[in-house]
């Protein structure tokens, strides 16, 4: 706890004072003195009641939504402030920072009462507009006395993290290029090197080439069934997020799209993310909903950085780590970039 | 409304650049609770009705006034009420106005009657009091047209109290404003308190609780409805941007009528028990008639307007000192203006005042002492010696007249010999120079009224710089002739300085005879000057006369510098001896010289400046020889040359009475001004203080049934320290001891309170409880020496935090709170070892946890342990 005292009001207070004092040397009268006498010793009440009933206050915050939230959607904070002392206080302020963790944060104070032996409770809506991490961090309490003398301030720490996941975007009808991995090191790019034995007959999938067709099991099964080889090297989709702040939200929307279509084809792919120092990449494996979801998470921290007129550079990195890798899925400026396929038909 | 769908417009506009910028916006925030605009309003009107109630029924009461106690009680709560409601919403605000402005028109205009009558009865009332108090004759008995005063005052108090409760609604309901709900109603409680009277205890109980919970809301805010936020939110949002360009926001919610309620409540509490611990202490203090200097000046003001009324405070010409030229009666207020008349150099010679006489006062008419004009001073007998004849002394004053009018010149008494526009001062006094003043007594200007002089003067001459020779004695009187007086001289001043206005002598002559001052004129008028026995003893008749004329001014009659305006067609001397009784120095001389003239003692009004022994010490030193200054065959020992800046705060008025054979001396007949008071021009913040530090006893009726010699006994500065707040200190001591013991017994409380129950628990057996409750503080030393972060930490985490706190054999403190990081700061582990750790640690689980019979032996080998921690 530290204190902070308000010096006007102490010298405006001291000069009231004073002139109640040569009021009294004036008058000699009971009332002014009277008046006197509890000007002043409202003083140290004021203080060491507060002091005193100031430490037990009990401050939370939560939110009624546990999980992710749409863009667009409204979470409730609920700020609660128990006071179970019998002493009101009329000046109890909470200072937190409200921000969506790729777009900033701006500071916040709610000035409340915690009334007598009841818990005060305050609903802030807050509107989400853009996907991102909304974090709400709470930093502290601050009771100040009743005659603004002086402030205590304790300390508040709780954070509470909200995802708001993009808007659902309709994507066209792509084909997604795939990206040979050798191993972690090394990235080449293309179909990768067939072998001659197959591997299994399969359903055809959007990206198929089309010399790839087994025809006669195709006419057989009135479905065009593919042959699947087996590779010297696995193939996988890699999305690499380029960010651009200014094409932020369709940069997230489209990223998103793209990964719930590449599970909803029941496609695992890889997602490249800058690393924490932010000169290497790291690869996430999305096989399902929720690592895609961990993987926006990832990204709604790595992007927090960006300002306006800022891109992220990532595609740079990602050259120099997998130099000669042209598959990968590349999602910038507000677009789906992939490299020309070159259909084998 | 524009207002509020702009401001919501703009509010709008506000968060769509936040989601813009920051991706998200808060809403409007809500309590959900926000349906309490009538208990707000309620609470409110409370506040109103007793701060209304309060001062109106404070002061009736205070005076004496019986009144309908329900009937004003519930119309008052009603107004203050209906008042309080206006800030209900935005259409009762607007709309309800009007409806009360109308109403107190209406029933303003149809109880005209009973209100006026209630409102003169108070007056009346008050005006009585007023005048029982300051011992003042007049008595105020205004027509009450409805006699009945119960109903009158009953209905004065509604329509005062409902003028009131529209403005305390403002001061209260809009702005929470203590400043201005405390003049409203502490003013008009003045007119009674100024006069020691004091209101009953519920009425002062009811103002102090607005007092203090409009202070203790004003600083929290929290009283203001939803609806004065022009963006109709529960919460007022305001936007800014600090120093590092980030933005704030900042939510302070408007109210609550939760804490207002509670406030209120407590506010009560502390005024009554407040009020009555600390009456208790006050009724004791019997200071009620103790003054101080700017009291008795307002006192002053107030005795005057009381009597005369307020446009009697008012002056008729110009007040700020200097000569008035014999006009009478049209200063209510002295109020010098402290700027330097003149400069005055000479060697101090008396204690006494030493008086520079400018303007005789011959004839009294219209108010007025009427110098001479130049058809009758050609009929002034020349008077070659006119003073009494020179001694071998001689002193020398140089005079610079800067403001002092130039129409005069100013000498002192004794004065023979005048040369003028001496730029240069302090050369030798020739000895021709005396000579020629002793022997050519035409050029000189004494004690008289002489030819020359008058014509100088009717011609206008000014003489800015001068230097008069004069005679360094005190005024005394000698019972020698003076040989330079001559009958034709004593002929003409008998016929006119005898003279008084026709009309008024009767009551000039009734009030010597109530004052019981008598003088034989026709006997010790007409005394044979060679008789020496006959002539001392006629002298002394005369100066006895006068003397008893200037006591009984002094025991009877007041000085003050604010004695108001003489009443237009009034005479001024009449009415100041009938009336007024108070007054200035013209007042005291103008009346004193007609009183005298009355009794046949050849009198004249004098006006010119008093220099007192007091400015003198004020004065600055000259350099110079003092032998330069006088003439004397005595050696002054430490005399010195001094130049007195004479102000117009100088400026006097005096008479001077003819002796016969002798000439004119001056007489001051203005009693002794205890210099109580202070002009308007006075009130500088340090006279301010000093004269309400000047302790004085209060001039009032009272005050002199006690013994006073009724000039408001001065007791003095104090020794120039704090006392004067002497009464202050015994109720500041008692309240601060008690306060001091309380603090004392609740810190002792706190300390003990966990050894006496674990005493307890003791006694019945419960030794679990007992080493639990030991243990109780210990994690909260640790939390205050900043150890741990939190206070209330399992037993598992102390046991934790010890352990390694010993093994490494010191712990580092925490940073405080909002503190800039300072070095590490290591404190010392306790002697206790880790073993005993957890010992200690196991005793209390099993304490705390375990069914298992906890014995006195486990007891004190775990407080020894917990001894050891901390």
């Amino acid at each position: 706890m530290y204190r902070t005292y308000h010096p006007l009001y102490i010298i405006s207070y001291i000069m009231t004072i004073l002139l109640f004092v040569l009021g009294a040397v004036f008058y000699r009268q009971p009332l002014i003195a009277v008046l006197l006498l509890l000007m002043i010793l409202l003083v140290p009440a004021s203080v060491f009641i507060t002091l005193m009933c100031a430490e037990r206050l009990e401050p939370d915050a939560l939110s009624d939504r546990t999980g992710d939230v749409s863009v667009g959607q409204t979470v409730n904070l609920t700020l609660k402030l128990v006071n179970p002392t019998i002493i009101p206080l009329l000046n109890c302020r909470i200072d937190f920072s409200l921000g969506n963790s790729l777009m900033g944060s701006f500071e916040n104070e709610v000035v409340m009462p915690a009334e007598a032996k009841r818990t005060k409770e305050v609903r802030i809506p807050v509107e989400t507009g853009m996907p991102g991490m909304v974090r709400v961090v709470f930093s502290s309490l601050s009771v100040t006395d009743f005659l603004h003398f002086c402030t205590f301030t304790y300390p508040y720490e709780k954070i509470i993290e909200l995802p708001v996941l993009p808007a659902e975007r309709q994507l066209p009808s792509l084909k997604f290029t795939k990206v040979s991995i050798p191993s972690d090191e090394a990235v080449s790019t293309g179909d990768g090197d067939l072998t001659t034995d197959i591997k299994e007959i399969r359903e055809y999938r959007n990206g198929d080439r089309l010399k790839d067709i087994h025809w006669k099991i195709t006419a057989r099964k009135d479905e065009i069934m593919v042959k699947e080889y087996d590779r010297t090297k696995d193939l996988y989709y890699v999305v690499l997020p380029e960010f651009e702040y200014d094409f932020l939200k369709d940069d997230l929307e489209l990223f998103y799209a793209c990964g719930k279509e590449l599970l909803r084809r029941k496609e695992t792919f890889r997602v490249a993310i800058a690393g924490d120092s932010g000169d290497f990449l790291e690869l996430f494996k999305v096989a399902g909903a929720e690592e895609l979801d961990t993987v926006l998470y990832r990204i709604y921290d790595v992007y927090s950085g960006l300002k306006s007129g800022e891109a992220s550079q990532i595609y740079d990195v990602f050259c120099r780590q997998y130099p000669d890798m042209p598959g990968v899925i590349r999602i910038c400026k507000g677009n789906i970039v992939m490299p020309e396929i070159i259909e084998e038909y | 409304m524009a207002v509020i769908f702009s401001a919501k417009k703009k509010e709008l506009v506000h968060r769509a650049e936040e989601l813009e910028r920051f991706g998200l916006t808060m809403g409007d925030l809500s309590t959900g609770n926000k349906s309490n605009r009538f208990f707000l309003c309620f609470i409110r009107a409370c506040l109103i009705f007793m701060a209304t109630y309060g001062t109106v029924g404070g002061v009736v009461s205070a005076v004496g006034l019986q009144y309908c106690v329900p009937i004003v009680i519930a119309a008052l709560f009603v107004l203050a009420f209906f008042s309080a409601f206006l800030y209900y919403n935005k259409i009762s605000f607007y709309i309800g106005y009007i409806v009360v402005f109308a109403g107190f028109i209406v029933f303003s205009i149809s109880s005209y009657w009973y209100i006026n009558s209630g409102y003169q009865a108070f007056v009346n009332v008050l005006y009585n009091k007023y005048s029982d108090f300051f011992a003042l004759l007049s008595v105020r008995e205004a027509t009450e047209f409805v006699t009945d005063r119960y109903v009158t005052v009953s209905y004065a108090m509604i329509f005062i109290g409902w003028f009131f409760s529209i403005l305390l609604n403002i001061a209260i309901s809009g702005y929470m404003n203590l400043p201005a709900t405390f003049l409203l109603t502490f003013l008009p409680l003045q007119t009674v308190f100024y006069i020691d009277m004091t209101p009953a205890v519920p009425y002062l109980v009811m103002l102090i609780t607005v007092y203090v919970t409009v202070a203790l809301l004003r600083r929290s805010g929290h009283f203001s409805l939803p609806y004065k936020n022009a963006k109709g939110e529960e919460f007022d949002r305001t936007r800014k941007k600090n120093r590092a360009g980030t933005e704030k926001q900042s939510h302070v919610y408007l109210s609550s009528s939760s804490g207002m309620l509670t406030i209120a409540g407590y506010s009560l509490l502390i005024a009554t028990v407040f009020l009555l611990v600390v009456s208790g202490i006050f009724s004791e203090l019997g200071s009620k008639y103790v003054s101080n200097k700017v009291k008795n000046t307002t006192d002053a003001y107030v005795k005057t307007a009381v009597q005369e009324g307020l446009t009697s405070l008012l002056n008729r010409y110009r007040a700020t000192g200097g000569l008035a030229e014999g006009r009478l009666g049209g200063i209510g207020n002295v109020a010098p203006d402290f700027q330097t008349d003149m400069y005055v150099r000479f060697v101090p010679y008396s204690t006494g005042t030493v008086y520079l006489k400018a303007y005789t006062g011959v004839t009294y008419e219209n108010n007025s002492f009427k110098g001479y004009d130049n058809d009758a001073a050609l009929d002034v007998p020349p008077m070659p010696d006119p003073a009494f004849p020179a001694g071998g002394e001689y002193s020398k004053m140089w005079i610079e007249n800067i403001d002092a009018g130039h129409d005069y010149y100013f000498r002192p008494y004794d004065s023979y010999y005048a040369t003028f526009n001496k730029s240069k001062c302090g050369d030798v006094i020739a000895e021709e120079t005396t000579e020629y003043a002793r022997q050519n007594y035409d050029e000189s200007f004494g004690m008289v009224d002489s030819e020359d002089e008058i014509n100088g003067f009717s011609s206008g001459a000014a003489w800015d710089r001068y230097e008069v020779l004069f005679v360094p004695y005190e005024m005394l009187v000698s019972y020698q002739p003076n040989p330079n007086v001559t009958e034709e001289y004593e002929e003409y001043v008998y016929d006119t300085y005898l003279t008084v206005p026709e009309e008024h002598r009767e009551e000039l002559e009734g009030f010597l005879e109530e004052a019981g001052i008598e003088y034989d004129a026709s006997k010790w008028n007409d005394v044979d000057i060679n008789d020496a026995d006959a002539y001392r003893r006629a002298q002394s008749e005369r100066l006895d006369a006068v003397s008893d004329l200037a006591v009984y001014f002094k025991n009877n009659f007041d000085y003050t510098m604010s004695p108001g305006v003489t009443p237009s067609g009034e005479d001024v001397v009449k009415y100041f001896l009938t009336e007024q009784q108070r007054g200035f120095c013209a007042h005291f001389a103008s009346s004193s010289a007609l009183l005298l003239r009355c009794l046949g003692i050849p009198t004249r009004y004098v006006e010119g400046y008093a220099i007192s022994y007091e400015d003198v010490m004020d004065s600055d030193g000259v350099a110079g020889d003092v032998s330069n200054w006088q003439i004397s065959n005595e050696t002054y020992e430490n005399a010195g040359i001094v130049e007195v800046d004479v102000t117009d705060a100088s400026a006097h008025a005096w008479i001077e009475i003819y002796l016969d054979g002798y000439g004119w001396i001056p007489y001051e007949m203005t009693p002794p001004s205890d210099n109580d008071e202070l002009s308007a021009s006075q009130l500088s913040l340090y006279s301010l203080f000093e004269g309400l530090l000047y302790q004085t006893a209060r001039n009032t009726v009272n005050n002199n049934d006690d013994g006073d010699d009724g000039f408001g006994g001065d007791i003095g500065r104090v020794g120039g320290s704090f006392k004067a707040l002497d009464f202050l200190f015994r109720p500041f001591c008692w309240i601060a001891g008690t306060l001091g013991a309380v603090f004392i017994g609740v810190y002792m409380y706190r300390y003990l309170q966990p050894v006496i129950r674990s005493r307890k628990m003791l006694k019945n057996g419960d030794y679990a409880g007992a080493l639990l409750e030991r243990y109780k503080r210990i994690p909260r030393t640790l939390y205050r020496r900043r150890l741990l972060d939190k206070k209330n930490q399992t037993l598992r985490d102390t046991e934790e935090f010890v352990k390694i706190w010993v093994e490494k054999g010191k712990t580092e403190k925490k940073q405080a709170f909002g503190k800039k990081k300072k070095k590490p700061v290591y404190v010392k582990a306790p002697s206790i070892t880790s073993d005993e750790v957890s010992e200690v640690m196991g005793l209390l689980r099993k304490a705390a946890y375990s069914g298992e019979t906890f014995g006195n032996d486990e007891y004190l080998r775990g407080t020894k342990l917990l001894r050891k921690m901390i």
